[in-house]
């Protein structure tokens, strides 16, 4: 089983309960087996989407800046399994994750299609059923960052050809062993390889 | 002069074709007839640039409404639009009580469902809960592909909702009031019929696609070979 993460947590060191999730999600794969690439997301020169529309138009499915966004797009493009490791910002996503994200389209293609009623853009690979899985790190509980949180992730998985998606929060001082036991309770991690 | 000082804060890659700043300069405008010192600062310029970085942050300080503007990217917040509000929200963590200050949104895309903006106006009320801000409201539209680089004004009722509730927002927004539920509302109506706005957007894709002699790739999987 292959599998793409994009680590969004903060430079090193600043945010220790974000790198023990990003190390749970690793001991998690290993367990199983999988092959993941590994995005450590704030240390790359990924730079901000300029809304240019050429990865559609100009260069179908690439990226016309030239950054390392360009690996990451190479990695997502016909990944089954796909892991996002966020600090909950604000409900959100961090600005490390989120650099990458904007500029994950050309997977996608410009046309319309409907998805469970809705206008989204179909995927530009092959028709499969990604799985996706986004991991929350915050420090206190939030109950209402909580629910935006997991309201956008549903979204997301609309937008990423009606994914199966999943997402856990781990708030306070949760242990390494703890999150792991957690993380192998997901179906995500559940089920046997395709 | 009503005193009150209000701060648009686009955040758009795209500068003066930019929907988002049509938008927000059309409610600045608004704003200004009703008595409020106006100030628009485009974000994506002062991205690494520390000077032009300080005058956004000391401008936000200084407002008593601020206004940001912006497109949906991937369900949220553009990238360095997230990465000013956790400076901003670090930079007033623990301060004391201090003039009062609010907080409105504009949220556009290019899907024909305004539904599709629900996350980001979200993110924008708890940023700000957490920074201390009095949240107004989030106006948020679809079909922004129909108003293209123009002024509001200048698309021939396409935006007539958007450009009537723009103007009673303002009215709300001037009197430190939320933007009623029956504003928002207007603002996320169609611009034009559904189906029309899917046909003419994929029209455009492929018309464009011919300026650049790519009709025949549009589809390309250049990194099948990845998989």
């Amino acid at each position: 089983m292959h599998a793409v993460f994009l680590k969004g947590s903060p430079p090193a060191g600043r945010d220790p309960l974000s790198n023990r999730a990003a190390a749970a999600v690793m001991a998690a794969t290993k367990a199983r087996g999988w092959e993941v690439r590994s995005f450590a997301l704030a240390g790359m020169d990924i730079g901000p989407c300029r809304g240019c529309f050429s990865c559609w138009l100009k260069t179908p499915g690439r990226c016309v800046i030239a950054d390392d966004q360009e690996a990451v797009l190479a990695a997502a493009a016909g990944c089954a399994r796909f892991i996002w490791l966020t600090p909950v910002t604000f409900g959100g996503y961090s600005p490390e994750l989120k650099k990458s994200l904007d500029r994950i389209i050309p997977i996608l293609l410009p046309f319309f299609t409907k998805v469970r009623g809705e206008t989204h853009h179909p995927l530009r690979y092959p028709p499969f059923r990604r799985r996706l899985l986004v991991v929350g790190t915050r420090r206190e509980d939030d109950v209402e960052g909580e629910k935006a949180f997991l309201r956008l992730v549903g979204r997301n998985a609309l937008n990423m050809g009606d994914a199966e998606a999943s997402a856990v929060v781990f708030s306070g001082d949760v242990s390494l062993a703890d999150m792991e036991r957690r993380l192998g309770e997901e179906p995500f991690f559940a089920e046997a390889a395709r | 002069m009503n005193g009150r000082k209000v701060l648009l804060l686009t955040a758009s890659p795209r500068g003066a074709a930019s929907v988002s700043r049509a938008l927000g300069e059309y409610l600045l405008a608004r704003l200004e007839e009703r008595g409020m010192a106006i100030k628009s600062l485009p974000l994506y310029p002062a991205l690494g640039d520390e000077k032009r970085l300080a005058e956004l942050l000391a401008a936000v300080d200084l407002c008593s409404l601020l206004v940001v503007s912006f497109p949906l990217y991937v369900d949220h917040l553009p990238s360095p639009l997230i990465e000013l509000l956790r400076q901003v929200a670090d930079r007033r963590a623990g301060r004391g009580a201090e003039a009062r200050q609010s907080l409105a949104a504009i949220v556009q895309c290019g899907f024909p469902e305004s539904a599709h903006c629900r996350p980001a106006a979200d993110v924008v009320r708890l940023f700000a809960a957490q920074a201390g801000f009095r949240f107004l409201g989030c106006l948020a539209c679809g079909m922004g592909g129909a108003v293209g680089g123009r002024e509001l004004k200048g698309t021939g009722g396409v935006a007539r909702h958007q450009l009537r509730a723009l103007g009673e927002a303002a009215a709300f927004l001037a009197d430190d009031r939320e933007i009623p539920a029956g504003v928002v509302e207007r603002m996320g109506r169609p611009m034009i019929p559904r189906w029309f706005y899917n046909l003419a957007a994929d029209w455009g894709w492929k018309r464009q696609a011919k300026k650049f002699a790519t009709s025949a790739r549009l589809k390309e999987r250049p990194y099948s070979e990845e998989r």
